[in-house]
């Protein structure tokens, strides 16, 4: 599904990302983790199409990505919501872009919003949500889009620990529902075990190793040991080199 | 909201009883014809405004509305402009720079000369003066919006029209509101000066013409009805906020609740 090869971005003489090269496959979770600065993000607004690489290309389906492609939804990571439009209008302003017909564009919405569980809070607007509550209606927005590839980046950064878990157990629930090949960024280890499939370590622009999660997918994971053994696992991966620091 | 409305009026109404209170002491204090009583002033208003004050407040309202309209359309263009392309920033933003602190009411002579004596100078000189504070305005809105959102409006695959329509203006739509609300003092006291040549109508005429008969009573209920023009553009700008920013009107409250 996603085949990034040789990508290189700086930003004036730094390097960003560093001839960065890996694969994704169809319906699958990634999570790429990494330190603040490590490229991450960068590499993630690649796969988005908002930031043209300096060498080495990204290619979805097949395809070269050249801007911004019709099946990809992002969520960033302060939620990129409109403080003007209120929830509804948030959910509907992608395919309100993309023309949707009026009627099909309020049934997708209405039931996208059921489905979050945030139908109660359609009229109101961004700065009268909670951020778990914004982050719900960043999700639905993405949704509402039927993407084939969801990029999220850090996204429950902003959240207290127990929404936290709530938002992730969200995500893989809705990964179940609804197939579909999500990307995550995040600094969070747990994080990373708990939705990523494939586990990329980043540092310094750099991919260190790319780690198979097998336990993936488990709704309970967190309550295993094995949850425990691949987070130990990340933490080692992420360590590894820093030893002469 | 409703809450918030009716203590507002509640606020308006004590300003009201403040101002007479502090009115009739002038007058009393004073003991000049030039200060008349509020009472004689508000009673000669009442009577004047039907067939004398209303087409002079039209007059004026008409001037004033037409230099905003041109200001807005103007200056917002114009500030987006520069806002959105930084080579036009570079260009234009040191003369507009220059040019804003220089005072624009002193070319009011070069005004009449090239626009002649009727409503085009005064109309022009109202707009020469309020559009350099929304043009500024304006491009410092579009600065301030976080680049978050241009990625999140372009993530949406939005086409350069629809980040105008979605993003851009929406959010430096409550900041030209703001400069409106600063411009319409101003604009009001330059149409006041503009009105005192050439026309035999408008409030600043009616005003400077009851003095020139020392009619003080008249002269006042002429600042009353300016003053009134004033408050009924105030309000508009309101009206147009609660209107078009609801979402701002709900931050004030959110935080006035703080």
């Amino acid at each position: 599904m996603i085949d990034v090869k040789n990508l290189t971005v700086c930003y004036g003489s730094e390097r960003a990302l560093d001839d960065v090269s890996f694969t994704i496959g169809k319906n699958t979770t990634c999570a790429i983790i990494g330190p603040s600065g490590c490229g991450k993000t960068t590499l993630l607004y690649c796969l988005a199409g908002l930031l043209a690489p300096m060498a080495g290309n990204v290619f979805v389906k097949e395809q070269p990505i050249q801007g911004i492609r019709k099946d990809t939804a992002l969520i960033l990571q302060d939620y990129g919501l409109f403080p003007w439009k209120t929830v509804w209008k948030n959910v509907s302003l992608g395919l309100q872009v993309r023309d949707m017909d009026k009627k099909q564009e309020k049934q997708i919405v209405g039931s996208i919003l059921s489905e979050l569980g945030i139908e109660q809070y359609k009229q109101k607007y961004p700065m009268e949500l909670s951020g778990g509550q914004k982050q719900r209606v960043a999700i639905a927005r993405a949704l509402a889009l039927k993407p084939d590839l969801l990029l999220m980046d850090e996204p429950s950064s902003a959240l207290d620990a127990i929404t936290k878990e709530h938002l992730q157990n969200l995500i893989l629930k809705l990964y179940k529902a609804h197939p579909m090949t999500i990307i995550l960024v995040t600094h969070s280890i747990e994080e990373a075990v708990f939705l990523g499939q494939k586990i990329v370590v980043m540092d310094e622009g750099k991919i260190k190793t790319i780690l198979d999660n097998p336990h993936f997918g488990d709704e309970n994971l967190r309550n295993k040991q094995d949850f425990y053994n691949v987070c130990l696992k990340v933490r080692q991966c992420m360590n590894s080199g820093d030893q002469d620091e | 909201m409703n809450k918030h409305i009716s203590k507002l009026k509640l606020g308006t109404v004590y300003g009201l009883l403040i101002l007479l209170v502090l009115w009739q002491l002038l007058h009393w204090s004073i003991q000049s014809t030039v200060i008349p009583e509020p009472y004689l002033a508000i009673k000669r208003f009442i009577s004047l405004l039907p067939g004398t004050l209303l087409p002079h407040m039209l007059a004026s309202l008409i001037r004033i509305v037409g230099a905003v309209v041109i200001s807005i359309i103007a200056g917002v263009a114009l500030g987006l402009f520069i806002g959105v392309n930084d080579k036009a920033d570079t260009l234009i933003s040191p003369i507009i720079y220059v040019l804003y602190p220089v005072p624009k009411i002193a070319f009011l002579p070069v005004f009449m000369i090239l626009f002649g004596l009727g409503n085009t100078s005064k109309i022009l000189i109202v707009t020469a003066i309020i559009i350099f504070q929304i043009i500024v305005t304006t491009r410092d809105g579009v600065r301030e919006i976080p680049k978050g959102l241009f990625y999140s409006a372009r993530s949406l695959g939005m086409n350069k029209w629809e980040l105008y329509r979605h993003l851009i203006i929406p959010a430096v739509m409550p900041k030209i509101i703001t400069s409106l609300r600063i411009s319409i003092g101003t604009s009001i006291a330059v149409l006041f000066f503009s009105e005192n040549y050439a026309t035999r109508y408008g409030i600043g005429y009616f005003i400077m013409n009851c003095w020139t008969f020392v009619n003080y009573v008249d002269m006042f209920a002429g600042i009353l009805a300016l003053s009134f023009l004033g408050y009924i553009l105030f309000k508009l700008v309101d009206y147009t906020e609660a209107k078009f920013c609801r979402w701002v009107m709900i931050a004030k409250e959110g935080t006035r609740n703080v």
